[in-house]
């Protein structure tokens, strides 16, 4: 793609003659050139290619702020003083916002990965060509993205990054799935084929007739791809110093000091290890780690930069949502889950998570794609779908035996808008019980 | 002048002829080309948070070559831009034309296109500074405690314009003024904290007048504290068996959840597997499965004045008609556009909806709604013996065949031998979709009729976020299993 530290240079260099005195403009650019294959039994159902570009300028006076979006072409420079023009109008009618936090110090740094654009169709044709018999569902997503920040103060960050990725699923005749999550590798061949190899592996436990245990409680093992469904219910508003304090956090209790997890639980947010850009639209720089959970008390929270001006504290997040939520590893082999479980579930995924008591941090789940009933460390047979509803608080707690040594690291691949940047970094959890409800 | 958006005029129309003239020679095309302008404005807890516009502006091109669609989308709407998206779509096309699960464009138009007249066109929405003390006067209406530790109000109104043309002829042109607009209070107790919520998403002028006849008023704010208060000090929902009457506000996520996802005609396909799930309705099912008891009649309604997803045609160009998908509680038809209708053999309503140009277009609700019957509300009270009265929804969760389902609320009323009684927290239920709509047994009326909306629905790949309307009176289903919180 078109890099954008030359536009984020120029910007860079036009802001400062468009602010007026007393004004600070900051200007947050982001780009991508996307081809999608969108597929299903194997064949394509909807092929394209998104070319986005847009552009947020923030006008600030000192006393308060306003925001426009725009999307631009190769005259975006031009398009700069009509758009100030009308943000002064709404500048005047703002009034004070005693949280307004602007980053005070540019610096210029450029970061992250290149991703040249290739031609997907011999790629689509080699894998569909490998996949012929399989039902093959998902979209693969190709292509380079751009993050930059400028600002009249003298910012000009930028940040690479892109891939090729596959998300998909393959089916049984019987409705069983497997998840296949790959992306092509910064130095190697972009072949998916073990990929898909290994999950034909998995999905030939899938056969047989599905169990379905009645509700009631049950030991159970939570894979990473589990175990990241119900943390998700917090990462919405669960850590962001604004949300504790307004009381809508689901780990208010936490932070309360009334509630707690284990002593092995130790949960960071480490930005250092992430695809994501190191810098935030107001162009503060991010701590690479925060201590969020703490041998299971409660560490930091997200703080952004409003949060620390309403509620006091050192910014270390852009939003107060973690972008690569990190769970420490335990002690139990992965390879010896099954057997550590004895009888149980082992639940290779959970979808569709919500919040079912915020209070008590009580989640509900449905389980979907490699779930088994296991017997004596055997797996017996794949498990119909189930809800389960249990407090992260007991999971995690009490009722937490051993967390997994290996941990997965797994990708946001939501794109809705745009692609998607961060993770998380789990291991699986081995529970004494886990309550199903249906 | 503060105007809050900006009018484009014949602008749109000239560059999807620009993107139909770079189609010369090409047999099947569609362009799509979309303005979008929108103003959010949140105040939280007294402070306004910096007010946000935004101006997307893209074109969407679809060429059909033997059958298979290929898409070039592009927010660069240069010469140079539109060139190279229309390339992209006729090379994408061109690639591998025996791997494709067929279908292409819809057929050429043949019906005449219904005139959209957006009945709001002379209506001036609030400017900045208007909204700005309109937000401001609802938010403090909320501080009436020092345990209301959170209080939001905000509001958004978009104006989206689009413009398609197609080979066969179609030249369409709709403008949508959108509005969204939400209240929030949250009490922070001794062992928990308690919200209540309201909000709406509906079309049409953000204007007092229209806001206030949507209950954004200073009493209703108040009222929310007050509420939330009053849920600190409420006993947990009991668990057991219970008759539901569910409010509007609940029913647009039953109806969202458990009807509208598994009539989606691309997700009965298999199109959706590897994201927002499959369903359990099959082709078959259509003309012959009782979905609900013959109290149900749901309707695709896309002609419903001011409901958020109204529209003439849908983004393949077809006009939009009202119709019934269950009717008498007997699943009559899907929704599915055009395309997903021709691979599956059936009729197909114009439900093809792309969140924005930016997007290939698939099979999406619109407006679903639920017709009214003749009860009252007291009627639908009257004849609970062991119930409870559920409001604002607060969480949902099914599972991927749209079977399993389990909703939460922000505030129940339980009901003893036909009379309303305590407040109750946390109230949830759950239960299975087909056994669930099969125990309706009592309508509301059409003085318990509300148009709501939802303004964000996911789905698709790449992933999508859209608008939806439901509407739907009060209901009442037989012999839930409901909960409430607890450790």
């Amino acid at each position: 793609m078109n890099d954008l530290q030359p536009l984020i240079h120029a910007l860079a260099e036009r802001l400062p003659a468009l602010a007026g005195d007393g004004e600070t403009l900051f200007a947050y650019v982001y780009g991508e050139q996307t081809d999608f294959a969108r597929l299903s039994r194997s064949r394509i159902n909807q092929l394209g290619h998104i070319h986005q570009r847009r552009l947020t300028l923030t006008l600030s006076d000192g006393r308060a702020a306003v925001k426009d979006t725009w999307d631009i072409d190769a005259g975006a420079l031009d398009t700069l003083a009509p758009r100030i023009e009308r943000l002064r109008g709404d500048l005047a009618a703002s009034p004070d916002d005693p949280y307004l936090s602007l980053d005070a110090s540019p610096r210029t740094a450029h970061s992250g990965q290149p991703y040249e654009e290739r031609d997907l169709e011999p790629w689509l044709e080699a894998l569909l060509a490998n996949a012929a018999d399989d039902d093959l569902v998902g979209i693969a997503l190709s292509g380079p993205q751009g993050f930059g920040l400028a600002s009249s103060l003298g910012h000009a960050l930028s940040h690479r990054s892109g891939g090729l990725s596959l998300d998909a699923s393959l089916f049984t005749p019987t409705h069983q799935a497997v998840k296949i999550e790959w992306s092509a590798p910064a130095d190697g061949p972009a072949d998916p084929a073990a990929a898909l190899a290994q999950a034909r592996e998995r999905l030939a436990l899938l056969g047989g007739e599905p169990y379905a245990p009645a509700p009631g409680r049950y030991r159970a093992y939570l894979a990473p791809e589990a175990l990241t469904e119900l943390l998700g219910v917090t990462v919405w508003q669960g850590f962001s110093r604004q949300a504790v304090e307004s009381g809508n956090s689901p780990l208010d209790r936490l932070f309360r000091g009334t509630a707690g997890f284990a002593p092995g639980v130790r949960l960071r947010e480490l930005r250092e290890d992430s695809n994501a850009p190191p810098f935030g639209a107001a162009g503060h720089a991010l701590p690479g780690a925060v201590d969020l959970v703490i041998d299971g008390r409660a560490g930091d929270t997200l703080v952004s930069p409003r949060s620390a001006l309403e509620y006091g504290g050192t910014i270390n997040s852009d939003s107060g949502m973690p972008i690569a939520l990190t769970l420490d590893g335990g002690d139990l082999a992965e390879a010896d889950a099954l057997a550590a479980l004895g009888t149980g579930l082992y639940l290779g995924r959970l979808w569709y998570a919500n919040l079912s008591d915020p209070t008590h941090c009580r989640v509900t789940a449905m389980t979907r794609y490699d779930c088994f009933w296991v017997e004596d460390g055997r797996i017996r047979a794949p498990l119909a779908p189930m809800r389960i509803d249990a407090s992260l608080y007991s999971l995690l707690g009490p009722d937490l035996i051993a967390l997994s040594r290996e941990r997965h690291r797994l990708e946001d691949t939501s794109s809705y808008d745009r692609r998607a940047s961060g993770h998380q970094l789990l291991p699986g959890a081995l529970c004494a019980t886990l309550p199903v409800t249906l | 002048m503060n105007t809050p958006h900006a009018q484009y005029g014949n602008d749109l129309e000239a560059i999807a002829r620009r993107a139909r003239d770079l189609l010369a020679g090409t047999a099947r095309w569609r362009v799509l080309v979309e303005q979008t302008d929108t103003l959010g404005c949140l105040v939280r807890r007294g402070v306004l948070q910096p007010p946000e516009r935004s101006a997307r502006r893209a074109v969407l091109i679809t060429v059909e070559e033997r059958g298979a669609l290929g898409y070039g989308a592009t927010t660069d709407l240069s010469a140079d831009g539109l060139a190279q998206a229309a390339k992209r779509a006729r090379r994408m096309a061109a690639v591998l034309p025996d791997r494709r699960l067929g279908a292409g464009l819809p057929a050429d138009a043949t019906d005449p296109v219904p005139a959209f007249v957006e009945p709001w066109a002379d209506h001036v929405d609030m400017t900045l500074a208007e909204r700005i003390e309109w937000l401001h006067d609802l938010e403090i209406a909320m501080a009436i405690d020092d345990r209301i530790h959170s209080r939001a109000a905000l509001l958004e109104t978009t104006r989206r314009e689009r413009v398609l043309l197609d080979q066969s002829g179609r030249e369409q042109r709709q403008v949508w003024r959108l509005c969204q607009a939400g209240l929030r209070a949250v009490a922070v107790g001794a062992d928990g904290n308690q919200w209540r919520s309201h909000g709406h998403s509906f079309q049409g002028p953000a204007t007092p007048e229209q806001l206030a006849a949507l209950d954004f008023t200073r009493e209703r704010a108040a009222a929310l504290s007050r509420d939330a208060l009053a849920l600190l000090d409420a006993p947990e929902c009991p668990t057991g068996t219970r008759d539901l009457i569910l409010l509007p506000e609940q029913m647009t996520l039953q109806i969202h959840e458990s009807i509208g996802h598994p009539l989606e005609l691309d997700r009965i396909l298999g199109d959706e597997r590897n994201y927002a799930g499959w369903s359990f309705v099959r082709p078959e099912d259509f003309g012959t499965l009782q979905y609900g008891s013959p109290q149900l009649n749901v309707l695709f309604a896309p002609d419903e004045l001011g409901e958020f997803a109204s529209y003439a045609c849908d983004d393949e160009g077809l006009p939009a008609r009202r119709t019934h998908l269950i009717r008498d509680g007997l699943l009559e038809r899907p929704l599915g556009g055009a395309r997903s209708a021709a691979r599956a053999g059936l009729e197909p309503v114009a439900c093809t909806r792309a969140t924005s140009a930016l997007r290939p277009p698939i099979d999406r609700m619109a407006n679903l709604n639920i017709a009214p019957g003749e009860q009252s509300l007291g009627e639908l009270i009257g004849g609970v013996e062991h119930g409870v009265l559920l409001g604002q929804n607060r969480s949902w969760s099914i599972d991927q065949r749209r079977e399993k389902f389990q909703f939460g609320c922000e505030w129940g009323r339980l009901i003893e031998d036909g009379e309303l009684q305590g407040l109750v927290r946390n109230p949830n239920y759950r239960g299975r979709t087909l056994p669930f709509w099969h125990s309706l047994d009592g309508v509301g009326g059409a003085d318990t009729f509300q148009v709501l909306g939802l303004g964000n629905c996911g789905k698709g790949e790449p992933n999508q976020s859209i608008g939806v309307g439901h509407a739907s009176p009060a209901c009442r289903f037989r012999g839930i299993e409901v909960f409430g919180g607890a450790a």
